[in-house]
């Protein structure tokens, strides 16, 4: 073999040695370079929400105010407390459906006991970060509200965000921040036509099947 | 899942169109205003029947009767205490003895500026019934009163037998220029009866009620059995009113409290003051209360238990009994009482009290309903009531038993009197635009 072949066949080994690695990548037999994501949930999960805390009610607004009146309006409610039932279902790692009721209760300047009863569908996104997760959602449906011996029944939505700390597999612990909107239409008489804004803060638990 | 929140939906959208109210929860929460308790009457006191007598403010509580300056102060907040009015001594020999809850006023009329009250008294042994009269309330110090101001004018004494005996109850009533005496007398079967049953009832009239006798003799007797062609029990006089042209009255035989024969009470009218003829043409109920509510044209209001208004309306101001043609405004089942004309604070309209019913020991009632009478044609119950956002609905007088309303037009003040419930006062408080009821 001449020096010039034995140049040109070092060179094409050497190309050929600097391939190899690229083909390595492919072999069932060969460890991977980092370790692969799995999924906190999936299809088919299931959790149990209980959830109590403070209710605060905010203010009333009027679309329609009548000329020097404001549209925004103190509800006069003292501060009160909520507590609610949710269940949920994942249908992906991140987003869920579920089901709430709730209840709620304040009191008025004399005294007397204002209730709501949410009855909401839910539907939310889920981040997961470490051993938290943080939800955001919105529900929407229906409030009964009670006040002395009147009744409605009105539509409502309460958007809102959650913290959680996965305890372990089956329970992870944190709060909530839910704001309620919560139109009162009277059809009869459009000028008593409201819309209540409330925020409850409540510390959650929850069980995950 | 996904069907679960279908129907869940379905179920929502199907409640909130069943259950949608008219009245707004939130507005009357926006506008609610605390109530506040602007004087010393106990919130629980049974008031049955108010006055104004010049400068003073009077309550019947039954065994005490109240009262408090009207305050000429343009400022609310200075308002007079209530106070225990010095009432009228008995022959008691003790005289401390009236002061027990054993004593009642079972009425209390003001007439030409006198004041009239019918006390019945228990000293454990014998029954004293009297009427006695304040001359010149209207004008007096009320507040520097002894029992000697007070004048007696009829006083009867019954022994407490340990057997049956019968107790005498006055009963009056003020009509313009004339006082009406339903004298009663209550049957008991034995000293140990805690209840009694009305025995015998005769009604008289005078104008001229100071110089009447022990024995009503001098007064006009009014025959009011004659109207019933069987006669099963007496007859008592429930109400009677004038509008000045047309005197009213409402005569029950039946003394039962469900009212169970609507054709033993009766309505009678009289443009003379004693002499009443019968309103055929009303239908037949227990009514409960009569008021005209003007005269030109004729415009009659007669509630009765089952919470319906009986109007008549006649261009004739002094319709006879044969003219009245009467429609009927049904309400809730409650007993309408007490009619107030708000006209100086809502045109055209009137406000009626209710009661609970009086054979079930309640002492809820439903407040009052309010009248809008601006179209004669078209005579409605308001959607919302006097104040209703202004802390009416939210306080307890919107659940209270109403005997009756004191409108004082000088000082633009609406009193509630109930009963258990006790006085409210409505007003337009200083810097406020609205007015609110408090409690006194």
């Amino acid at each position: 073999m001449t020096d010039r072949k034995k140049l040109v066949f070092t060179a094409l080994l050497f190309i050929i040695l600097c391939m190899v690695p690229l083909y390595a990548q492919n072999s069932d037999n060969e460890e991977p370079e980092e370790m692969q994501k799995v999924d906190l949930y999936t299809l088919g999960d299931q959790c149990f929400s209980i959830n109590a805390g403070l209710f605060i009610p905010l203010f009333f607004m009027d679309f329609s105010p009548e000329d020097g009146s404001s549209a925004v309006a103190s509800t006069n409610l003292t501060l009160g407390g909520t507590g609610s039932l949710a269940y949920e279902a994942y249908l992906s790692n991140h987003i869920k459906l579920g089901l709430e009721i709730g209840g709620m209760f304040a009191y008025s300047p004399n005294m007397n006991p204002f209730f709501m009863v949410p009855i909401t569908a839910k539907f939310g996104y889920e981040f997961h970060f470490g051993q938290f997760s943080l939800p955001i959602y919105i529900g929407t449906g229906i409030n009964i509200i009670t006040y002395k011996d009147l009744t409605n029944v009105q539509f409502l939505m309460k958007p809102g965000i959650s913290l959680y700390y996965n305890y372990n597999s089956n329970w992870s612990f944190g709060g909530n921040l839910v704001w309620w909107v919560a139109p009162e239409i009277i059809p009869s008489s459009s000028s008593q036509n409201r819309v209540g804004n409330f925020l409850d803060v409540t510390i959650s638990a929850q069980y995950h099947f | 899942m996904n069907k679960i929140i279908r129907l869940s939906y379905i179920f929502m959208v199907m409640l909130l169109m069943t259950t949608c109210s008219n009245t707004g929860i939130f507005l009357s929460l926006e506008n609610e205003e605390e109530i506040k308790e602007s004087n010393n009457l106990n919130n629980s006191a049974n008031i049955s029947n108010m006055v104004i007598a010049g400068d003073f403010y009077i309550g019947n509580g039954g065994p005490s009767i109240f009262y408090r300056s009207t305050n000429t102060s343009t400022t609310d907040s200075k308002i007079d205490d209530w106070s225990t009015l010095l009432v009228p001594e008995t022959s008691f020999e003790n005289p401390s003895v009236y002061f027990s809850r054993t004593t009642s006023t079972t009425s209390m009329v003001l007439l030409n500026g006198d004041l009239y009250i019918s006390r019945i008294s228990f000293d454990g042994s014998s029954v004293i019934s009297g009427i006695y009269r304040l001359p010149n309330a209207d004008t007096i110090d009320i507040s520097a009163l002894t029992a000697a101001s007070w004048e007696k004018i009829i006083e009867v004494t019954t022994e407490k037998a340990s057997s049956s005996f019968n107790s005498n109850v006055f009963r009056l009533f003020e009509a313009q220029s004339s006082l009406y005496i339903n004298h009663l007398t209550y049957f008991y079967s034995g000293s140990d009866d805690q209840t009694a049953s009305i025995s015998s009832s005769a009604l008289y009239v005078t104008t001229t009620p100071e110089t009447i006798a022990d024995n009503l003799a001098n007064a006009t007797a009014i025959d009011i059995s004659s109207f019933f062609s069987e006669l099963s029990n007496p007859v008592e006089v429930a109400k009677i009113t004038t509008s000045g042209t047309n005197y009213w009255m409402i005569i029950n035989s039946d003394t039962s409290t469900d009212g169970s024969d609507p054709t033993l009470n009766k309505v009678l009218r009289s443009t003379d003051s004693t002499t009443f003829t019968e309103v055929t043409a009303i239908p037949d109920a227990r009514y409960v209360d009569i008021y005209e509510y003007k005269t030109n044209p004729d415009v009659l209001l007669v509630s009765n238990t089952s919470g319906s208004l009986y109007i008549s309306i006649n261009a004739d101001s002094a319709p006879t009994s044969a003219d009245l043609v009467f429609t009927e405004l049904a309400n809730e089942s409650v007993f309408l009482n007490g009619f107030e004309d708000i006209g100086a604070l809502v045109p055209d309209n009137v406000i009626v009290g209710t009661s609970a019913t009086y054979d079930d020991g309640s002492i809820d009632g439903e407040g009052y309903y309010q009248l809008d009478l601006s179209d004669l044609s078209n005579i409605t119950w308001s959607v919302d009531n006097f104040s209703h956002y202004n802390n009416y609905f939210s306080s307890e007088l919107s659940t209270a038993s109403i005997n009756g309303f004191l409108f004082d037009s000088a000082k633009s003040r609406l009193f509630a009197y109930t009963r258990s419930m006790g006085l409210w006062m409505n007003i337009l408080p200083d810097n406020k635009t609205e007015r609110e009821w408090s409690r006194e």
